[in-house]
């Protein structure tokens, strides 16, 4: 499949998925596969490999660490590389996270301090990803359940300087910044307005989030990609799209998968919305 | 230490043991140090989640309760070594035959064993299958030529009848299975069609792989192979079966 810049909305590529977008030809624009999935080889890796000649596909990393202290791990790179090469992926992307040090990793997505020393390692981290891999890398803001003391930079301002600094593009979940708007206490607006508008938001993810009670009586909003997409997410989304521009949006669905169906709906809804977007800007060009 | 190695090591120390060691490098305005918990239980139940997609026999036997207390003890003596998942959960079978809690099953090591090279097995990178002109032109041109194993390749000892119990539990109404103690060896490995494949295989046919595992001249590790046991049509049987069926490779795919 050619790398193009899919025009539809897309869905994450989930294995109860896989035997229906072979069959048939989803009416999606692009299928995003989380890169770890596909390390090494056997069916998986095949089955990537048939996907991406019926599909766009964009490769979505959750393991690299870009934002650890002690270096990254160069076998992970390397299979990252061997699937760019061999998957041909319309964006390779990351998130604004670290979840690897010091030998010991986590299945998770942790917070960074945004503190001038690791603005350093994000940055150098990000430029040594691009050139091993030979390609532009998006970085992706994700949801937070807590803040660090004593910063240097807000998250926007760091991701802005992150983008001045590498030249890598930005992936905005817009759910995540609602979810993390809500659990520290930000404007998610303000948060968009924040971001330069220049071109370097590549794409937007959109997915539903659950509140849960902590013991404190605290309540957390959690990021579990588990239901549709939330009225308010939606609403940012038209901020986003409004001031970023039309650039491809994905569907994301992680825990209770729904029927290829009900994702299809969610992705042809997030198009019906670019749509009207579109339309707008063009009645204020006229 | 710089101040992002200090934070990180510290947040690191509190996923893995529920501890509050970093609360100091935290945002108190917010609440954030009682958030670590949220944190804390991720990983908990993610890496639960990886041992029980690559233990589901094991999981299976023991039940669900008693696998998350394993899965909440091995992680805390083994944690995530990787950034890639699939990584995770190699000393299973090690730390369940020294958990005590487990030690009225003795067979369970080797069902994670086994489990183990299975999974391993079936995302190792690709390789092309050896085949038997490719292999009779190598041997009859170079006699320094080595063999070498596909990568999936595991030699996978056992103690008790595992691989009889393994089979049952693919079967959506699980029988009864007698355990037997009989010290064997499993070759684990990736057919060219994908599929993971299971043989118990002979003592000549260990050595042989283990040789070329070590990269022995194939002339020499056949030799290395025999024994006054050593039953030759037995063994080109077993080696013929091995190479048709993709043990052996002649380059990555």
């Amino acid at each position: 499949m050619q790398n193009h810049m899919p025009k539809l909305s897309g869905i994450g590529l989930r294995a109860p998925h896989v035997r229906e977008l072979l069959d048939l030809k989803a009416n999606i624009g692009f299928l995003e596969a989380h890169s770890e999935n596909y390390f090494g080889g056997g069916q998986s890796r095949k089955i990537l490999k048939q996907i991406s000649e019926m599909y766009p596909v964009t490769l979505h990393g959750v393991g690299l660490s870009l934002g650890r202290a002690d270096g990254l791990d160069q076998e992970h790179i390397r299979q990252i590389k061997s699937l760019v090469n061999e998957i041909n992926p319309v964006f390779v992307s990351e998130h604004l996270t670290w979840s690897g040090y010091s030998h010991i990793h986590v299945p998770d997505l942790l917070p960074i301090p945004f503190i001038n020393e690791a603005l350093d390692v994000f940055a150098a981290h990000v430029n040594e990803f691009q050139d091993k891999i030979g390609r532009q890398v998006l970085v992706e803001n994700p949801s937070n359940y807590l803040a660090f003391a004593n910063l240097d930079y807000t998250e926007t301002e760091f991701l802005n300087l992150l983008v001045e600094r590498t030249g890598c593009g930005l992936l905005l979940d817009i759910n995540n910044i609602a979810v993390s708007g809500h659990n520290l206490g930000y404007d998610p607006v303000t948060y968009i307005e924040g971001i330069v508008a220049d071109g370097r938001v590549k794409q937007f993810h959109l997915a539903g989030y659950q509140v849960n009670d902590l013991e404190n009586g605290d309540k957390v909003y959690l990021d579990t990609h588990g239901k549709p997409v939330y009225p308010e997410v939606w609403d940012l989304y038209v901020h986003a799209l409004r001031r970023f521009g039309d650039v491809p949006t994905l569907i994301e669905w992680d825990t209770d998968i729904p029927a290829l169906d009900v994702l299809v709906l969610e992705a042809a809804k997030a198009d019906d919305v670019r749509a009207r977007i579109k339309g707008e800007r063009h009645d204020c060009a006229a | 230490m710089t101040a992002l190695r200090d934070i990180q090591a510290a947040f690191m120390h509190d996923i893995y043991t529920g501890e509050r060691t970093s609360a100091g490098f935290l945002d108190p305005a917010i609440g954030s140090s009682a958030r670590l918990d949220i944190y804390y239980n991720n990983t908990l139940f993610g890496l639960t989640d990886v041992l029980a997609n690559t233990y589901s026999v094991l999981q299976k036997i023991v039940g669900e309760d008693f696998f998350k207390t394993i899965a909440r003890h091995y992680l805390k003596a083994h944690p995530q070594p990787a950034g890639n998942r699939h990584l995770f959960g190699g000393q299973l079978s090690i730390f369940l035959g020294n958990f005590e809690s487990a030690a009225t099953l003795p067979y369970l090591p080797d069902i994670a064993a086994l489990e183990w090279a299975h999974f391993q097995a079936g995302i190792a990178n690709d390789a092309v299958a050896m085949d038997f002109a490719t292999l009779t032109t190598a041997m009859s041109s170079d006699t320094s030529f080595v063999l070498p194993l596909h990568p999936s390749v595991h030699v996978c000892p056992q103690t008790f009848n595992a691989l009889e119990i393994w089979q049952e539990h693919q079967k959506k109404d699980i029988g009864a299975v007698q355990l037997i103690s009989q010290p064997h060896t499993l070759l684990i490995w990736r057919a060219p069609d994908n599929t993971v494949l299971m043989r118990c295989i002979s003592l000549p046919f260990i050595r042989l792989l283990q040789s070329c595992q070590k990269n022995t001249p194939f002339v020499e590790a056949v030799t290395l192979a025999g024994d006054e046991l050593y039953n030759a049509q037995g063994f080109q049987r077993e080696f013929a079966e091995a190479v048709s069926l993709g043990v052996f490779a002649h380059g990555q795919g």
